[in-house]
C-alpha cells in the first residue's frame, strides 16, 4: 500500500514544495502557524495548523494537534488529528488521539487510540462558506 | 564624481602592480575619482561617512567580501538622506574572496572597470541582523544553537548543525508584501527549512557570518529589511544562489 516506497516517494512528491521542512535531530517547540505544505522527520511538541498538506516521516515524533487539508502520517503522534480531505495511516504509525477527516486509508500494522469520525462535514463546510456571498447577491 | 574606497590589505607591495593596471584602466574610461587608501589613519566608517557628507554619489568598494559589506552597512547606517544617493561599485581584488561580485556579475577585474563604465544598475533589498545588513546569506555552524520564529516557535539542533539564513535580495525576485528569509538548517541527517519574518538566534559559542565576510555575536535578531541600496551590476549577474555557496 502507501507505505510501500514508491507511494510514499509519490506522497513526499506532492509535498515537494513544502514551505517548512523539520528535519531529523531537529526539535520544535509552539504553535507551528502555516499556508504551504509542512514535512516533518523530526520532534515537534506544541500545535500544527496549516492550509496545505503535511507529511509526517516514520520516525517523527508529533506531540501536538494537527489540523490540515490532507496528510500523511508514518510516526507516532499523541494529539487530535483535524484533516479536512484525504488521511493516509501508515503501517508505521502510532496515534493516540482522536482524528476527524473526510476520507481515510489505514495500512495493515498502524496503531491508533482515540475516536474517528467520518464526516464530509469539513469539505462541505467550507463549500458552504465559499457559496454564502452568492445567495446574498441573490 | 566617484570615490574609489582601497580597503587597507592592498596596500601591500604585492597588490602595487595591479593596482597600478586598474588605475590607468580607471584613467582611461574617465571614471578617475578620488583614492581613500583605509589605514592606520582612516577607517572605513569615516571614509563613508566623509564622502556622503561631501556628496559622493558613487563609492567604489576596492577589496573583498569584506569590504563590500562594510561600505554597504556604513552606508546604511549614516543617518543623512542623503545615504539613499549612494551607488555602490565594485572591484574585487581577489576573486575567491568576492563572493559578492560574482553574485552580480563581476567576474574579473578587468571586467570590473568596464562594468562601472556602463553602470548598468540594480537595487538590492537588504536583510537586518541587530544593527547590521547582510544581502545574501548569514551563517551559523555550531551546536546548542536555539531559534525562535516570529515570537511563535523554537527550534533546537539536537546534533551539531550549520544554520544558514538566506535573502534573496534581487527586486527583480518576485516581489511580496510580506517579505520572508528563509532559514535552512544542515546536518549530516538531513535539512530543515522555515521561512520567517523574525528570527532569534542564540549561540554562546560561536558568531554568525554575514555575507561570508563580518562576524555578528549572538543572540542576534534577524528579519527583512525595508533598506535598499543601488549597485552597479554585471550584465550576466549569475544566480544569487550560486553566487554564494
Amino acid at each position: 500500500m502507501f507505505n510501500n516506497k514508491d507511494t510514499r516517494e509519490n506522497y513526499r512528491e506532492e509535498v515537494k514544495d513544502a514551505e517548512t521542512i523539520i528535519g531529523p535531530s531537529v526539535m520544535v517547540k509552539g504553535n507551528f502557524n502555516s499556508s504551504g505544505n509542512i514535512i516533518i522527520d523530526g520532534v515537534l511538541k506544541g500545535g500544527v495548523k496549516t492550509a496545505g498538506n503535511i507529511y509526517i516521516g516514520d520516525h517523527a515524533n508529533i506531540t501536538a494537534d494537527l489540523e490540515a487539508k490532507s496528510a500523511r502520517i508514518g510516526g507516532e503522534v499523541k494529539g487530535n488529528l483535524k484533516i479536512e480531505g484525504h488521511l493516509q495511516i501508515a503501517a508505521t504509525a502510532k496515534i493516540f488521539g482522536d482524528i476527524e477527516c473526510s476520507l481515510l486509508t489505514v495500512e495493515s500494522g498502524a496503531i491508533i487510540n482515540g475516536k474517528i469520525v467520518m464526516s464530509k462535514d469539513l469539505a462541505i463546510e467550507k463549500k458552504e462558506d465559499k457559496a454564502e456571498p452568492l445567495a446574498d447577491e441573490k | 564624481m566617484y570615490a574609489y574606497i582601497y580597503d587597507d590589505f592592498i596596500n601591500q607591495g604585492k597588490f602595487g602592480k595591479l593596482l597600478y593596471q586598474i588605475e590607468k584602466r580607471l584613467t582611461d574610461l574617465n571614471l578617475n575619482g578620488k583614492i581613500i587608501r583605509l589605514g592606520v589613519s582612516k577607517n572605513i566608517k569615516s571614509a563613508v561617512d566623509d564622502e556622503i557628507r561631501q556628496g559622493t554619489r558613487t563609492i567604489v568598494a576596492v577589496g573583498n567580501d569584506k569590504t563590500v559589506s562594510q561600505v554597504i552597512n556604513h552606508v546604511l547606517n549614516n543617518r543623512s538622506d542623503d545615504r539613499h544617493q549612494v551607488t555602490l561599485g565594485i572591484i574585487p581584488i581577489n576573486l575567491k574572496e568576492n563572493k559578492i561580485a560574482t553574485a552580480i556579475g563581476i567576474k574579473s577585474i578587468e571586467a570590473a572597470c568596464e562594468i562601472l563604465l556602463a553602470r548598468r544598475l540594480e537595487i538590492f533589498q537588504l536583510a537586518q541582523i541587530n544593527q547590521d545588513f547582510f544581502l545574501f546569506k548569514a551563517a551559523l555552524n555550531a551546536t546548542d544553537t536555539i531559534l525562535e520564529i516570529d515570537h511563535n516557535f523554537i527550534i533546537q539542533n539536537l546534533k551539531p548543525a550549520l544554520v544558514e539564513i538566506t535573502n534573496c535580495p534581487f527586486l527583480s525576485a518576485p516581489e511580496t508584501p510580506d517579505r520572508k528569509l528563509k532559514l535552512r538548517i544542515y546536518n549530516k541527517e538531513g535539512e530543515s527549512m522555515f521561512s520567517f519574518k523574525d528570527l532569534l538566534v542564540v549561540n554562546k559559542n560561536a558568531a554568525i557570518i554575514t555575507d561570508d565576510s563580518l562576524a555578528v555575536q549572538p543572540p542576534a535578531k534577524i528579519r527583512p529589511s525595508l533598506e535598499k541600496i543601488r549597485i552597479i551590476v554585471g550584465k550576466e549577474r549569475s544566480s544569487w544562489q550560486a553566487g554564494l555557496t
